[in-house]
C-alpha cells in the first residue's frame, strides 16, 4: 500500500553544516530501502546538489532534455509553466531521482529578476513544482540554500516538517536558533534539529539545552564527525566508503527518531557493524579513517596478544629457526607504536 | 548435558589461558565479523553480529591455526589438552598477527577495486 506523499525541508541557518550532502544520503538510504524518493535542488544560486551528483572533474554537462523543466525555469517562468506534470525535469542517481536546479551547472542565470519577491509568490511557484511531480514518489526531499529568506519560509509553510542541519559549535547554534524561531512565526509546522560533524557529544548535549531555548522543537539525533567522508568527498569511491561509514549509520538513527516521533512508518534497519568493539569509542575515534581504525584496533590486540605471550607463557612459546621467542615482543611493541602513531599523526591534522 | 557444560565452563574459567584464550576469540571473530559484513556480503547476518556468533568465528579461525601449530610443534594431529593449552598464546599471537595482514591487503584490495 502506497504511503501518503511526504514533503521534508532540509535547512541551514548557515552555509557549510553538510546540509545537501546529507539530504543526499538521506536519499540514497531511503531510496535502497525501496522508498521512492525525489530530491529537489531549490538552491539555483550555489545549486550544491546539482554540483554534487553531476559536475565531475570540472566537466560541464547538459542535465535535462530541452523539453523538461529544472528548478529554475519555474522561478524565470513562474506564470509560464501551468503546472502539467510532464514538464519537470526528473533525472534518476543510483537509488533515488533528482530535479536539478539548472540544465547546465555552469549555466547563468538571470538572478535580478529569478528570486520571488514575496512569500506569496515563492509559495506559488513551489504548489506549481510541486504539482508536477508525478504520484509515484513517496518521499520528496527539498534542498534549500542556507540562511532565510521569502523562498525558505515558503518552504517550510508548504511542507510537512522541517530538518534544521546545525553543527556542534555556538555560531552554528545561534544561526540555527534565529532560522527555527523565524520559521515557527511563519508556519507551525514541525522543526528538527540534526546536528553534523559533532565531535564531542556529551559536551554539545550542553549547547543544546542552553541555545535551543525552544521547547517544542524536535532533536533528531548527532551525526559524529567522520573524516572518511571529508577524504573521499567528490572521489569515484564515496558512495562506497560512505556505506561503510559512522555518518551513514548515524544517519539512518537520526531518520528512525523521526520516523518514530512523526509515526512516518518508514524505519530502516542499520547493516554498519564497527570495527572498534564500542560506537561511542568509535565516534571518539573519527578523526580516523576507516583503514586507520582498523590498523589500531590490530595494533592494540597485537600488542596486547604479544606482551601476554612474551611476560606470561614465554617458556612454551613457539619458535621457529629464525624466529626467536623476543619476535612476538618486537611485534607487540610495534603494534602499539602504530597505533599510538596513528592516533597523533591524524589529531595533528 | 549440563554436566558436560558445567565441567568445561568450569575449566574455562580456572584455566587463565583458555579464558584469555575465549576473550581472544571473540575479538577475533569480531573482526572477522566485520570484514565479512563489510567486504563480501549485503545480506543480513544476524548470528555474525552477535556475541556468541563472533566467538565461534574466532574459535573456529584458533582452531585452523592451532591444527598447522600441533603439527608443526608436535609433529601430529593428535591434540592433547595439556599440551594444547600450552600452546595457544602463541598460536592466538600468530593467528591475530596472520589476521591483522589479511585484513589489510584485503583493504587495500577493495579499494582499487572500487577505484577501478
Amino acid at each position: 500500500m502506497r504511503r501518503k506523499r511526504l514533503v521534508i525541508n532540509v535547512v541551514s541557518g548557515k552555509g557549510g553544516t553538510g546540509k545537501t550532502l546529507l539530504t543526499a544520503v538521506l536519499a540514497e538510504i531511503l531510496g535502497n530501502n525501496n522508498v521512492r524518493v525525489l530530491v529537489i535542488d531549490l538552491d539555483v544560486f550555489v545549486r550544491g546538489l546539482t554540483a554534487l551528483l553531476y559536475y565531475h572533474k570540472g566537466e560541464a554537462i547538459q542535465l535535462t532534455e530541452h523539453e523538461k523543466a529544472p528548478v529554475s525555469e519555474y522561478f524565470i517562468y513562474p506564470t509560464r509553466r501551468g503546472g502539467k506534470k510532464q514538464n519537470l525535469a526528473i533525472e534518476h542517481y543510483r537509488s533515488f531521482d533528482v530535479v536539478p536546479s539548472v540544465r547546465m551547472v555552469n549555466e547563468l542565470l538571470p538572478f535580478q529578476n529569478i528570486m520571488p519577491d514575496s512569500r506569496d509568490e515563492a509559495k506559488a511557484i513551489l504548489k506549481t513544482i510541486l504539482a508536477s511531480v508525478p504520484d509515484e514518489y513517496e518521499v520528496i526531499l527539498l534542498d534549500s540554500r542556507a540562511g532565510y529568506d521569502e523562498l525558505i519560509s515558503a518552504t517550510h509553510s508548504i511542507c510537512d516538517m522541517s530538518i534544521c542541519v546545525t553543527e556542534d559549535d555556538n555560531i552554528s547554534a545561534i544561526t540555527a536558533d534565529n532560522l527555527i524561531e523565524q520559521l515557527r512565526q511563519d508556519s507551525s509546522k514541525p522543526v528538527f534539529i540534526l546536528r553534523n560533524k559533532v565531535r564531542d557529544s556529551v559536551k554539545s548535549m550542553d549547547n543544546i539545552k542552553s541555545a535551543f531555548r525552544l521547547s517544542n522543537v524536535g532533536f533528531i539525533g548527532d551525526i559524529p564527525f567522520d573524516i572518511d567522508v571529508l577524504n573521499s568527498f567528490g572521489s569515484s569511491t564515496f558512495w562506497d566508503d560512505i556505506s561503510k561509514s559512522m555518518y551513514k549509520e548515524a544517519l539512518i538513527e537520526a531518520w528512525n527518531e523521526l520516523s518514530n516521533k512523526m509515526k512516518l512508518e518508514i524505519s530502516i534497519k542499520s547493516r554498519r557493524t564497527s570495527p572498534v568493539f564500542f560506537k561511542q569509542a568509535e565516534k571518539k575515534l573519527g578523526f580516523l579513517s576507516l583503514f586507520d581504525r582498523l590498523i589500531f584496533i590490530n595494533g592494540i590486540t597485537l600488542g596486547i596478544a604479544g606482551l601476554f605471550l612474551y611476560f606470561i607463557n614465554n617458556e612454551h612459546a613457539i619458535t621457529f629457526k629464525y624466529i626467536s621467542n623476543t619476535i612476538p615482543l618486537l611485534i607487540a611493541v610495534f603494534g602499539i607504536f602504530m597505533s599510538i602513531y596513528i592516533v597523533f599523526k591524524s589529531g595533528k591534522k | 548435558m549440563s554436566q558436560v557444560e558445567d565441567a568445561a565452563v568450569d575449566k574455562v574459567i580456572n584455566t587463565p589461558t583458555l579464558l584469555f584464550t575465549v576473550v581472544f576469540a571473540f575479538i577475533s571473530g569480531h573482526l572477522w565479523s566485520y570484514t565479512i559484513i563489510a567486504f563480501f556480503t549485503t545480506k543480513e547476518r544476524d548470528i555474525l553480529s552477535s556475541i556468541l556468533g563472533k566467538t565461534v568465528l574466532g574459535l573456529i579461525w584458533f582452531a585452523v591455526a592451532s591444527l598447522i601449530a600441533n603439527l608443526i610443534v608436535n609433529k601430529c594431529f593428535y591434540v592433547g589438552l595439556d599440551k594444547l593449552v600450552t600452546l595457544l598464546p602463541s598460536i592466538i599471537f600468530y593467528s591475530i598477527f596472520i589476521q591483522a595482514i589479511l585484513f589489510t591487503v584485503l583493504v587495500f584490495i577493495d579499494k582499487k577495486k572500487v577505484k577501478k
